[in-house]
């Protein structure tokens, strides 16, 4: 695994000691959970999302009345791809790599040499599997078994931080999966390699307020984090750069999804039956109120690799 | 309108009305006629007699949370005939608020 110091090694490797002594392994979404909610059928998914399959918020024109989803999503991977700095880089590392659409995009507008996936979704990699992209690599493995040959130029991850803990776990367990990830994505990245996170969290609102439905019957084993989480997770390992909230263009998408859904009703039920088009609607629509309402934020985080964390046992 | 599990389950949502999705016929409904639905459909729900719904009160005062307004809503975009937004009662935050609107919408979209 690529280190870029002596030094900083050490610091790093007496943090990731004291991670492991609280077993962060497994307290996130399990294969069986992710299996749930994204292998319910990539031809479902097709019906609502967007022609490029990007399953996470949009970044909508304000004011542009002939502004679409794809669009929105495009320019929404364009931003992430120019926060990370991986224009014409060589090797781009996408955690929750969904249905490749970051990948395809790195590759074929922005000149990325090689492009590499993870995924737990088996339907999502087969499905990247077939696009016929030679620069594209899927692994079907979580993030904390990864270890790549060689460092990576950037990172980006799109609402997949919110798969890395559960509902159940306490503060200490969760800050610690979160250094534990930020940490690993340190030891992945060049110097001075930048990473672009999108993450849905707690708004005005508590974790025990949080929807039962969404978390057991939708997304199981899943639970958003706050922002003073992911900043103490991040804190001594990455400099945040820039932070900003687009929750109204998550409610925007969410509704986007829901009416190509409902439009496409009959032929989602033909396919997943109507107990899951219901869920998924109903899921849809709670998720737009809570964006809506504030309840739930969408923040997208610049971050920038610190070379030399401080050296204690915290990073 | 808090999201609340307990009352999750207590009102079928999105399930009831996606039957009738393909079934809708769009028609120009009135204040006053969507005023009625509601009304009705909130004293069903309360469990109370139409005559003790007051239009004017905040649906939340009647405890209708997150999941309760999409079966209201879902439910209401089965009868009216128009897809309408989940965030609707949250903009439109009453009976008489959400009936006004909807009138003008019914009007437009028709």
């Amino acid at each position: 695994m690529y280190r870029c110091s002596i030094l900083e090694e050490s610091s790093c490797q007496k943090e990731e000691i004291a991670m492991n002594t609280l077993k962060t392994q497994n307290l996130g979404t399990s294969a069986e959970a992710i299996k749930h909610h994204y292998d319910v059928g990539n031809d479902f998914y097709q019906l609502w999302l967007d022609s490029t399959n990007t399953y996470s918020g949009a970044l909508w024109e304000e004011n542009d009345a002939n502004d679409t989803l794809e669009l929105a999503q495009l320019r929404k991977l364009d931003f992430h791809i120019n926060q990370a700095r991986a224009k014409g880089a060589k090797r781009v590392l996408d955690i929750g790599c969904g249905w490749g659409s970051t990948l395809k995009r790195l590759i074929e507008v922005h000149d990325v040499e090689q492009a590499f996936g993870l995924t737990l979704s088996k339907a999502q990699a087969e499905w990247i599997a077939s696009l016929n992209l030679p620069q594209a690599e899927v692994k079907l493995e979580s993030w904390q078994d990864h270890s790549p040959v060689e460092p990576y130029d950037a990172i980006i991850s799109l609402e997949a931080f919110e798969h890395f803990t559960k509902l159940e776990l306490s503060h200490k367990e969760r800050i610690a999966v979160y250094r534990k990830f930020f940490s690993h994505c340190h030891q992945w990245l060049k110097p001075s390699g930048w990473m672009s996170l999108q993450v849905s969290t707690y708004g005005n609102s508590r974790r025990e307020d949080s929807s039962q439905f969404v978390f057991t019957e939708v997304l199981p084993e899943t639970d958003f984090p706050t922002l003073a989480e992911i900043i103490e997770g991040s804190e001594r390992i990455f400099e945040i750069v820039a932070i900003r909230n687009y929750r109204q263009d998550y409610e925007y998408t969410l509704k986007a999804w829901l009416s190509r859904l409902k439009a496409n009703r009959a032929a989602g039920i033909e396919l997943v039956g109507k107990e899951v088009v219901s869920r998924f609607e109903k899921y849809l629509s709670l998720s737009s109120i809570c964006f809506h309402q504030g309840i739930s934020n969408l923040f997208c985080f610049t971050l920038r690799r610190i070379d030399n964390p401080r050296k204690d046992s915290s990073c | 309108m808090e999201i609340q599990s307990s009352q999750i389950e207590q009102i079928s949502t999105v399930s009831q009305s996606s039957n009738s999705q393909e079934n809708i016929s769009k028609k120009t409904a009135t204040a006053a006629e969507i005023q009625d639905w509601l009304v009705c459909y909130l004293a069903e729900l309360m469990e109370n007699k139409p005559d003790e719904i007051d239009v004017t009160i905040p649906f939340d005062r009647y405890g209708l949370d997150s999941s309760a307004a999409i079966g209201m809503i879902g439910d209401l975009e089965s009868w009216i005939g128009i897809e309408l937004d989940p965030t609707l009662p949250y903009d439109y935050p009453s009976i008489e608020t959400l009936a006004r609107h909807l009138a003008e919408e019914s009007k437009v979209n028709v």
